[in-house]
């Protein structure tokens, strides 16, 4: 999967570069607008990082340039503003995703996957990891052979982790997704409900499947 | 460029008071003026008559001009200003005085009883003329005439005069004007003072009220009202900027205490990461600061516009005590009321009401009660949300939509929700309102009801 970034921030492209990377993903960094729509056209990219203000050319401007070729890849647009105007004149030109600076690295990356996700995979009806296994239509689950009562939402939770095996979920992700909350507050619900879950899919089993990443959210794997 | 005076009121009431008074005087000295002229002008006809009735009288008495001519003659000695002339049909009968005028006057065609004002040889004149028959049987004619001289230059004089004490009467009201405007004017030269006095470090002070003229009450109690919300703005600014360092400059000084002391020396790869990971919760929190102090400066502004949509109430409040009733393991929760529909944007009505229920659920007590009711009151949705727990004190009540207004200092989050949560409010065109007492609090929020529900 190659990803571009076009950002002029020297630190947050250097560490953008570095965190996909990180990530698994090929990443490749320019600095300014012009060097971002050269690259966008001719490169083969699966994914472009759009910072909006840059120098030069601006986010938008690349953008249009792009579509205007036929370039149908998608955009995640990063920006300082959040303005309800500029998220809107963003999603007008076709671009897919939208961050406001400051966000977390791990936003991003889900955000990432998502979008390079969308209309691939098609969703499979059973998840599993180790002795955990998800049947989604049904809607049961069970570890180690024995069946684990969970309330619609915890369903959700458990089956969001699985769908995103080893990847960090920010608190803010999981809100969105499970609970379709989509601001920041600063209550612990989440982590509240991931202590729920985690009473009972892992407190009475090994290996322990949830694990929290302090500052950063929380990833399900076999560590 | 409009002279200095223009907008002096002193001025312009001293002038307008002149104006009045010259108007009334000058007025008055018309009518005067013409009163004293038909006077007269009457007392003259009224001679001029008793004239020419001596001389009809004389005229058919005597039998000959001679003797007519020599009896007016005897009648008239001593009369100065008169001029009397009969004309027979063959010539003069009488002139008095002899010589002069007389004949000038008798030439005067088309004159009848009503007396006539004639300037001669720049001498005025009031003429009469009549006609009579005599003793001899002649027609005659008699021209009677007076010098008004006397009387004109009497008016004259009366004229000179009076124009005169207009024009001092005048600048007497002009001066007395401006005393008079500039005492009347003082309390608004105090007033002025005392508003001069007052600087950003002194709004405590007010104009005093109870010397102030009736006219001026309404002013300055305005006046001092506005100085009351300017003072309590400002000292809710300076709380404000000074709550806002203090919210800023924690996380940052934990920040910098704690990767400072972790960079002293050489540290194992596990505190390192601890290190980093506190960071990133530091960070997290001014990040969330600064995105809630953003949001209310563009709401303060005016600049928060809510995207409408048709928000349903009883499903947005379902949908938050699903997400948060998870906190409320030792509570018991009750969503209320009607299935009621507002315009608004859903994300900012979940804000809003979530932080009210967050709050709700964070100060009641194991076992306690959190009640959300949906209900309708003149043509507003009202959702209110009360709890069971300690009362808050009718002080912080007041305060409690502030920013950075704590109940209980140290605690979690950074005192802004309540603020967030009125700013929504109040941009959606609805209001919030607290109470507290004993058995519960409650916060009351009113929205708009969707006009399209409420047409049906």
């Amino acid at each position: 999967m190659k990803i571009l970034i076009v950002e002029d921030e020297p630190k947050t492209g250097d560490y953008l570069k570095q965190g996909l990377g990180e990530a698994g993903f090929t990443a490749d960094l320019v600095r300014n607008g012009l060097d971002g729509m050269h690259e966008g056209l001719a490169g083969d990219y699966d994914l472009l990082i759009l910072d909006v203000n840059l120098p030069g050319l601006d986010g938008w401007q690349v953008l249009k340039a792009l579509r205007a070729a036929g370039r149908d890849l998608p955009v995640l647009f990063l920006t300082a503003r959040d303005q309800v105007e500029d998220r809107v004149k963003g999603l007008d030109l076709g671009a897919d995703d939208y961050l406001v600076k400051p966000f977390a690295f791990s936003e991003l990356l889900a955000r990432v996957r998502t979008l390079l996700r969308r209309g691939r995979s098609k969703e499979t009806e059973n998840l599993s990891l180790a002795d955990l296994e998800l049947d989604v239509l049904k809607r049961r689950a069970h570890r180690a052979g024995r069946r684990i009562d969970l309330t619609a939402k915890e369903f959700s939770l458990l089956e969001l982790f699985l769908r995103r095996q080893g990847e960090v979920l920010s608190r803010s992700f999981i809100a969105s997704q499970v609970w379709d909350m989509n601001f920041d507050s600063d209550t612990n619900v989440v982590e509240v409900a991931i202590r729920r879950l985690r009473a009972k899919v892992d407190d009475e089993f090994t290996p322990k499947l949830i694990h929290t990443l302090r500052g950063m959210g929380y990833v399900m794997e076999i560590r | 460029m409009l002279p200095p005076w223009h907008n002096s009121i002193t001025v312009r009431l001293s002038l307008a008071f002149a104006l009045l008074a010259t108007l009334v005087f000058a007025a008055l000295g018309v009518y005067l003026g013409g009163s004293a002229d038909a006077h007269m002008t009457e007392l003259d006809a009224h001679e001029l008559h008793g004239k020419l009735t001596l001389v009809r009288h004389v005229g058919t008495q005597e039998t000959t001009p001679q003797s007519m001519g020599q009896r007016l003659g005897d009648a008239l000695v001593g009369e100065h200003g008169l001029i009397v002339a009969v004309d027979g049909d063959s010539g003069s009968i009488f002139r008095w005085p002899a010589d002069g005028l007389a004949g000038e006057l008798a030439a005067i065609p088309n004159i009848g009883e009503t007396p006539v004002r004639l300037n001669i040889n720049g001498r005025d004149f009031r003429i009469v003329a009549g006609t009579l028959t005599t003793a001899w049987g002649q027609t005659a004619r008699i021209v009677v005439a007076r010098d008004i001289r006397h009387h004109t230059a009497f008016l004259d004089q009366l004229q000179r005069d009076f124009w005169l004490a207009l024009l001092a009467a005048a600048l007497l009201t002009v001066a007395v004007g401006i005393l008079i405007a500039r005492r009347g004017m003082a309390p608004v030269r105090d007033i002025a003072h005392a508003a001069g006095r007052i600087s950003a470090g002194q709004l405590s002070e007010r104009i005093p009220e109870n010397d102030v003229p009736l006219e001026l009450a309404e002013l300055v109690t305005a006046f001092n009202a506005m100085l009351g919300r300017l003072e309590e703005s400002f000292n809710r600014l300076s709380d404000f900027s000074g709550n806002l360092a203090h919210e800023l400059r924690t996380p940052l000084h934990t920040l910098r205490m704690q990767t400072e002391v972790s960079l002293g020396k050489l540290r194992s790869v596990d505190e390192y990461r601890d290190l980093l990971a506190s960071n990133l919760e530091e960070y997290e929190r001014l990040s969330r600061i600064i995105a809630d102090m953003l949001f209310l400066a563009k709401a303060d502004n005016g600049l928060v516009m809510p995207q409408k949509e048709s928000v349903e109430l009883r499903e947005l409040c379902r949908h938050l005590l699903e997400y948060y009733g998870i906190l409320a393991e030792h509570l018991s929760l009750k969503l209320d009321g009607e299935n009621l529909s507002v315009q608004g944007d859903r994300l900012m009505l979940q804000r809003a009401i979530g932080n009210l229920l967050v709050n709700a659920i964070g100060h009641t007590p194991p076992n306690g009660r959190v009640t959300l009711v949906i209900g309708q009151q003149d043509g507003m949705a009202v959702v209110s949300i009360s709890n069971t727990g300690a009362p808050i004190p009718a002080d912080a009540l007041l305060r409690i939509f502030d920013r950075f207004v704590r109940l209980d200092p140290g605690g979690e989050g950074s005192g802004l929700g309540l603020a967030i949560t009125r700013s929504i409010v109040l941009a959606h065109g609805g209001n919030i309102a607290a109470s507290s007492s004993e058995r519960a609090t409650v916060f009351t929020i009113r929205l708009p009801l969707n006009p399209a529900t409420v047409a049906v």
